[in-house]
């Protein structure tokens, strides 16, 4: 692990000034099943390929984003803010 | 005996500095400021360096560049440095590791007798019955186990380890003709050069090769010899402003997204380049016969350093073996040197002599056609070698000489290359090992890729350069026919059970055979049982021989040979450089009061 991550807000950094949290998923709603709940918070895809994570800026600017990553190889990831993912999902169906 | 040289017919000799002193194992001995510690000791009639891991069989300088393991010596306290890369300082106290009483007289030479006694992992083997013997063995094999001894108290430590970090368009690994080349192509494209070479001078081989350069594209150096046109390149591109050089800088890692690891000193440097240029170059092949660990048989390239760099004649009486135009031009530096050539073996059958073949001719040097070395006899220095045929059998003639120099082809340094995620393969016409594809944004070129002359690494290396400049890709490297060297047998088959294979970890090829009839019949496997390769020069030296080894004893053809995985570190890295601090990184918070 030492490509290079870019952040929306600082641009190209190594990966070592962030931290990991997790693969992207939709939040339950509040009132959802209590199984539900359980599967967002306990439960990982683990995926072997491309995913979108989130990832925290921890010696940077401090933001928290999104990356859409091959997990595989690191190449060629997109990075954008949580707000733009509705953006950034219909633009990737689009080339898919 | 070995001596220094006052003059030389063929150059105009360095010049080498004051003279000082150091002491080595408690003795005094004379050097020059410009003088490695092994030249230095060379000089003055010291043979034995070390002594080897398991047998402690004497050990000479071999290569000379501190690729091997033979060179480790304890300086200023300091254990497991590489005599071969240390500059003399005045007052430098360096001793021998590994030893007792003395590195003259080894009573761990025992072992040597024992070999037959001590397989693979015979301690496992023996000391498992009764359960009560193995803690008292343990204790006995831990205390001869080990290279250096380390000052607990931590009192040599005097230096600060720090961290650096650099963010060129382009680095250059490897400062010999095709780096110096790449490194101008990139420059003249305007880019920020960062070059860095592993040797206190620029220029790598070419600094002591005296072949003519002809029609290099780069007409001001045409028609000179190799080490003046390597000087004038370097004049010409250091002085430039975009161009950071670093040397005594080992590359010992490469990891994703270009990160380039390099150890300078206490120095630690983290660079983070657009793109990466490899031209670690190469050094010659190490050849397996009986007894080829003896002190006194070194590397052309090494003898050639010597002579050229620090005015050493390594050796009185000598035998040249060779299988290309290159041991021919050792040879002639010997003998320009003062040295008695007795023969020169030239494993080629056939083929058009060579420039420097016919010089050798013309001074009256026998030459032996289609013969290699068999055996060298002697022990704390070579006595005689016997020649005989390429396949082995029976040898046809002895020779008395005290230097024996190997001159049989070039393996390509592509541990750098490799690096965990490219495996080399076997390339036939070249006969080679090759790493030919390799990630993005990395590029390499020179004699990584076969050896080849000074015009066509110049123009190979600009190309490269320019290409990774523009971080585009660059047509594959070229060799013509009079390039190639044909490699000989990886072990000539000539009777004795002292074939060393890996001379770090005394690895023969008895015991490798033996370890394939036990199971372990995988080059990977064999590798961990029988250790081949794992000791401190990491496979440096003898990755080639122990792939196309393997392959041979385990009846694969020599195309299916692939040697172990390379990782990092490519060279020594002490534990302080990797923890070192990087205070300009960490401010300090005081409050107001």
């Amino acid at each position: 692990m030492s490509f290079q991550l870019n952040c929306p807000n600082c641009g190209k950094r190594a990966v070592s000034e962030f931290t990991f949290k997790s693969e992207f998923k939709n939040r339950p709603s509040p009132e959802a099943e209590f199984s539900e709940w359980t599967d967002y918070v306990y439960f990982r895809k683990n995926n072997m390929g491309r995913q979108i994570e989130w990832w925290y800026h921890r010696s940077g600017c401090q933001s928290w984003f999104l990356t859409e990553r091959d997990t595989l190889n690191n190449s060629d990831h997109k990075s954008f803010w949580f707000g733009d993912l509705a953006q950034h999902s219909k633009k990737s169906d689009g080339e898919a | 005996m070995a001596k220094r040289i006052t003059k030389h017919q063929n150059f105009g000799l360095p010049n080498l500095g004051e003279e000082i002193s150091f002491t080595f194992n408690g003795k005094r001995i004379k050097a020059f400021a410009g003088d490695s510690i092994t030249s230095a000791l060379i000089a003055s009639g010291s043979t034995l360096l070390s002594r080897s891991f398991k047998y402690h069989r004497p050990r000479g300088a071999y290569d000379v560049f501190g690729q091997g393991h033979e060179s480790l010596v304890m300086v200023d306290q300091e254990p497991n440095m590489l005599a071969d890369r240390i500059q003399v300082q005045n007052g430098m106290v360096v001793k021998s590791q590994n030893v007792w009483p003395s590195v003259e007289f080894d009573l761990g030479e025992v072992n040597d007798l024992f070999v037959p006694m001590l397989p693979n992992g015979f301690y496992y083997k023996m000391f498992h019955k009764p359960k009560w013997l193995w803690p008292i063995a343990e204790h006995q094999i831990r205390k001869v186990a080990g290279l250096g001894k380390i000052d607990v108290a931590g009192k040599h430590v005097h230096r600060r380890y720090e961290k650096h970090y650099r963010f060129p368009d382009v680095c250059v690994v490897g400062g010999g003709p095709s780096g110096l080349a790449a490194a101008k192509g990139a420059l003249d494209e305007g880019k920020q050069v960062l070059l860095i070479d592993d040797n206190p001078q620029l220029g790598g081989h070419s600094l002591h090769s005296i072949f003519p350069v002809n029609n290099c594209e780069n007409e001001s150096l045409n028609g000179i010899p190799e080490n003046h046109a390597v000087q004038k390149l370097i004049k010409e591109i250091v002085p430039n402003p975009n161009l950071e050089v670093m040397i005594n800088t080992s590359v010992f890692g490469l990891y994703e997204d270009n990160l380039v690891a390099a150890q300078s000193g206490a120095d630690l440097f983290k660079i983070r380049a657009e793109s990466v240029v490899l031209a670690p170059g190469a050094t010659d092949r190490h050849l397996v016969f009986e007894n080829n660990d003896r002190p006194g048989i070194l590397t052309a390239r090494g003898v050639e350093k010597l002579i050229m760099c620090h005015a050493v004649l390594p050796g009185e009486d000598t035998v040249v073996v060779t299988t290309h135009d290159g041991g021919f031009h050792t040879a002639l530096l010997l003998k320009g040197a003062g040295a008695n050539v007795v023969a020169v073996v030239d494993g080629r059958e056939s083929g058009s002599a060579g420039e420097f073949e016919e010089k050798i001719r013309n001074l009256a040097v026998p030459v032996y056609k289609g013969l290699t070395v068999h055996a060298a006899h002697g022990k704390k220095r070579i006595s005689r070698i016997d020649i005989g045929p390429i396949s082995g059998g029976d040898s046809h003639k002895s020779f008395d000489c005290d230097l024996l120099v190997m001159a049989v082809g070039f393996k390509p340094q592509v541990n750098l290359l490799s690096m965990g995620r490219k495996r080399p393969e076997w390339d036939a016409e070249r006969q080679i090992l090759r790493v030919t594809d390799l990630p993005s944004g990395m590029y390499s070129t020179g004699e990584v890729h076969g050896s080849a002359r000074f015009t066509r690494l110049f123009s190979e290396g600009i190309k490269t350069g320019k290409a990774a400049a523009k971080k585009k890709s660059v047509e594959s490297s070229k060799r013509s026919e009079d390039e190639l060297i044909m490699a000989l047998p990886a072990d000539i088959e000539s009777g004795g059970k002292n074939h060393f294979i890996c001379k770090c970890m005394d690895v023969t090829r008895y015991e490798a055979q033996a370890s394939i009839d036990e199971g372990y019949d995988q080059v990977e496997s064999l590798k961990r049982y029988s250790s081949m390769g794992m000791g401190p020069c990491q496979g440096k030296g003898c990755h080639e021989a122990v792939a196309r080894l393997s392959a041979q004893d385990t009846g694969l053809s020599s195309l299916e040979a692939v040697p172990t995985t390379m990782r990092p570190p490519f060279s020594g890295v002490s534990f302080g450089v990797l923890a070192g601090r990087a205070p300009h990184l960490s401010p300090i918070r005081r409050t107001p009061f």
